[in-house]
């Protein structure tokens, strides 16, 4: 059970506070409702590139990290598809420097051509580093493509291509800060060794006379349902054959993403799963092999990805795969394998809440999602999934026409 | 309210004390010695038995990873899903590690199966059976795993950068090879269970929400065990240490959009008076997101994602590496702003202003290795395997606060000659 209070101040910046006294640090997290799908089709890798402006200095403070580091404390972004989201730890009687810090830099920008100029190539390299300089690396500019034609999660967070990137002018850069980086638009979270009552003053201190900014209202095409199934090959200097399957699920609030959830554990969260066990240990098939979910608020996939053991036919190992998915969809899970997975789920997220900087960034994502507190009813939504609910979902799900499915081949070599 | 004033910084303190919980330490009925770290508020525990078993130790390669890695495989009683059934069940976390020096097993358990979870604990650490089929497999997909990884230039750099340090015979410096997955054998894998697992000697370290009684718990389950206690001396002497001169080297890959590099040179470990100075000439050089290389190389220069230093500390040995992957063709002046911020560190005395704030972020470094009931039990770890106490931690807090630059001009002179670093670089220039 996590203790939460809420409350918002006057511009829209909605705040959050979890106290918790056995750490002497306190987390901060600030959550810009903006990700990659806000992104023009043509300027995409946006939203990232913007996360590392952040940290090239603000109109009244020139370095962000060099305040930040003297006073012990210690920081970091990520950007995906739907949020970009900034967190720090810092030890509590330093608090402060983070608040002034983070509203500076919410205050406004210092928009400097040389830090874009530099930024750019960072993220060029990183793409490069992260996408195309390692084995299988681009596997998700591939899938998300195939994946989606109308809606903005067709890209990936770094962007469809170098170019948009190498591209980005300041004007941009400026245009994509007042559309997305406002007060109303962002989650805070103070947690750890701070009370309500200090929470209430800096930010009031700190964050309150930013004045509020016209969002512009997310319409983003919708996904028209997928029927037809889709295939794609391709060959690549790798060692081994990979296949990659991909079917459209539900949203990240619908009731049915637990229920979804719980399929993909059944298939390969842990050892004794049952992708593991059939799939790699007894018919040896796979070195690896794993079902997850891109977990995505909008709707989003449910993916299988699997390396294929040497000398293995890629269209035999699909075929394994296809009966796992049929065994879900047609036979009832045994209750112990039930409980199993809903018991893991239980002691995954006990476990999650042993890190204050966790627990912040899942309060404000959670409140992102409709309320905080929802946080403390995760559990009970995964407890209440049925035999019968997974049968149901699974024969909506695993059919030819909802799939996506790549065989990424390795190169014959002469 | 309003009555902030942006440009200026808020007030913040430096750290003065820091405080944190500290093991009670006890043996078992067969003198196991047992750390008990009680912090944190939910039901939950961490296990970790700490044994001498890593690659050090090993005859050949593969042999100290793969007999850690099989743990859980399968017991004299119990199949190996069996075993991942029942941990799953009971939401037990089951983890494995392996380095150089030591070989442990980790369980992160609810307390409320605290002892289901140590039944299948206990018959791991004495009745590992090593079953074929599962031996099979294990070893396919780590050959494959390594194939892979060959790909990788980082993969390529890094193990090139440790045989050129330690030298290629070295327990700390050989490669493994494609030709080792053929003859590692399940028998190599036995004996060295019998040996490092069955009668080593082993810690064991348990954090969380600790309840009187667990001690009995524990003795229940391996107090009974019989156990071989090593001298120290044993432990750390049989092997060699080949000497080997700095080297620069390119291994040439063709298709690639970045090089990897690795700068460096073998140093000392924990034990060394200048182990602690050295770790702040290193973040000042490396170690954190405003050092000097990131600061020059990715935040001036953009030539890389990421580039920083380490110092790394080993039972027997040390060193020192700086890593990064660069865009291949700026790789050889992104290579000379290397030397360059070596050569400063050696020529030019640090400044009072980056001084102090590199002690107060690494302070900071020493709260945030104390947070919580996991840090804890890691920074347990990383001392009582070097035989060290809680005072190292208090002189290390020293060291942090009364290092001089003239100190640590002096740390860099001694200890980073240009002409001492070895340089590895995979892809192409």
């Amino acid at each position: 059970m996590i203790n939460l209070e809420k409350f918002v101040l006057d511009n829209g910046l909605k705040v959050i506070i979890h106290q918790d006294k056995s750490t002497p640090l306190v987390a901060l997290n600030l959550l810009y409702n903006v990700g990659a799908r806000d992104e023009h089709p043509e300027k995409t890798g946006f939203a990232h590139l913007f996360e590392h402006l952040m940290f090239g200095g603000s109109i009244n403070i020139p370095d962000y990290d060099k305040p930040l580091q003297n006073a012990g404390g210690e920081n970091n972004a990520f950007t995906n598809n739907d949020i970009t989201n900034y967190y720090l730890t810092i030890p509590k009687e330093n608090i402060e420097t983070g608040f002034w810090l983070e509203s500076d830099r919410m205050l406004c920008l210092d928009f400097s051509q040389k830090n874009l100029d530099i930024q750019r190539q960072v993220v060029i390299e990183e793409y490069k580093q992260r996408y195309l300089n390692q084995p299988y690396g681009d596997v998700w500019l591939l899938m998300r493509p195939l994946t989606y034609k109308v809606h903005p999660y067709q890209w990936p967070t770094i962007g469809k291509d170098i170019a948009h990137i190498e591209e980005a002018i300041l004007e941009d850069v400026k245009n994509f800060f007042l559309n997305h980086y406002a007060p109303n638009n962002a989650i805070l979270v103070a947690a750890g060794n701070i009370t309500i009552k200090e929470v209430e003053k800096l930010t009031l201190d700190w964050f309150s006379g930013i004045k509020k900014r016209k969002i512009p209202a997310r319409d983003l095409p919708v996904e028209p349902k997928q029927d037809t199934e889709r295939r794609k090959t391709v060959y690549r200097d790798v060692p081994f054959d990979a296949i990659y399957k991909a079917f459209h699920m539900c949203g990240r609030s619908d009731t049915d993403f637990y229920v979804t959830d719980l399929i993909s554990d059944l298939l390969s969260n842990g050892k004794s799963s049952r992708l593991y066990q059939h799939l790699v240990q007894e018919k040896r098939l796979f070195s690896e092999l794993n079902a997850y979910l891109t977990g995505e608020i909008d709707p989003g996939l449910f993916v299988l990805a699997g390396k294929l053991i040497k000398g293995v036919e890629i269209e035999q190992a699909e075929e394994e795969i296809i009966k796992e998915l049929g065994n879900i969809k047609n036979d009832p899970i045994p209750e112990r394998e039930l409980d199993k997975v809903k018991n893991k789920i239980e002691s995954t997220l006990v476990f999650e809440e042993t890190n204050i900087l966790n627990k912040a960034m899942s309060l404000a994502f959670h409140e992102l999602l409709g309320d905080a507190r929802n946080i403390n009813r995760e559990v009970n939504k995964y407890k209440a999934v049925k035999q019968t609910d997974i049968m149901e979902i699974a024969t909506n799900l695993f059919v030819p026409e909802n799939c996506s499915t790549l065989y990424y081949k390795a190169e014959k070599r002469i | 309210m309003l009555t902030i004033n942006r440009l200026k910084e808020p007030d913040f303190k430096s750290i003065e004390k820091i405080e944190y919980v500290r093991a009670e330490k006890t043996s078992i009925s067969n003198g196991i010695p047992l750390y008990l770290i009680n912090a944190g508020t939910e039901g939950i525990l961490r296990i970790e038995l700490l044994f001498n078993a890593g690659s050090w130790f090993e005859t050949a390669p593969l042999i100290a990873s793969s007999t850690n890695a099989m743990l859980g495989e399968g017991t004299q009683s119990r199949t190996s899903e069996m075993i991942a059934e029942s941990f799953d069940f009971y939401g037990t976390f089951f983890q494995l590690h392996v380095d150089k020096d030591t070989g442990s097993i980790v369980l992160y358990t609810l307390s409320k199966f605290l002892e289901q979870s140590l039944e299948i604990l206990s018959d791991i650490t004495t009745n590992s059976s090593f079953p074929d089929k599962e031996f099979q497999t294990y070893i396919k997909k780590r050959e494959q795993q390594f194939i892979e990884d060959q790909g990788k230039v980082r993969t390529l750099a890094r193990t090139e950068f440790m045989k050129i340090i330690f030298g290629k015979d070295h327990p700390y410096g050989k490669k493994t090879t494609i030709g080792d997955f053929q003859r590692i054998t399940k028998t190599m894998l036995t004996d060295f269970y019998a040996k490092f697992y069955c009668k080593q000697e082993v810690s064991i370290i348990i954090s969380g929400n600790i309840k009187p009684g667990l001690d009995k718990i524990i003795n229940d389950f391996f107090g009974t065990k019989s156990f071989y206690f090593s001298s120290p001396s044993e432990r750390t002497s049989g092997k060699a240490l080949s000497k080997e001169e700095p080297k620069k080297i390119l291994i040439e890959k063709e298709n690639v959009y970045q090089s990897a590099i690795r700068i460096g040179k073998k140093l000392f470990n924990k034990h060394h008076p200048d182990y602690m100075g050295m770790q702040i000439l290193n973040t000042i050089l490396g170690g954190y997101f405003g050092s000097r290389l990131m600061k020059n190389i990715r935040e001036e220069k953009g030539y890389t994602y990421g580039i920083g230093s380490m110092v790394i500390s080993m039972h027997r040995e040390g060193y020192m590496v700086i890593a990064s992957e660069v865009g291949k063709e700026v790789c050889t002046p992104a290579l000379q702003e290397i030397y360059h911020e070596i050569k400063v560190l050696r020529e030019t005395i640090v400044a009072d202003k980056e001084l102090s704030l590199v002690k107060n972020y690494l302070l900071g470094e020493v709260i945030r290795m104390f947070d919580g009931p996991f840090a804890l039990a890691d920074s347990l770890k990383s001392i009582i395997e070097y035989g060290l106490d809680y005072d190292y931690y208090d002189r290390a807090i020293d060291t942090i606060k009364n290092t001089t630059a003239k100190q640590l001009l002096d740390l860099a002179n001694r200890h980073m000659a240009p002409d001492s670093f070895s340089e590895i670089v995979a892809g192409k220039y």
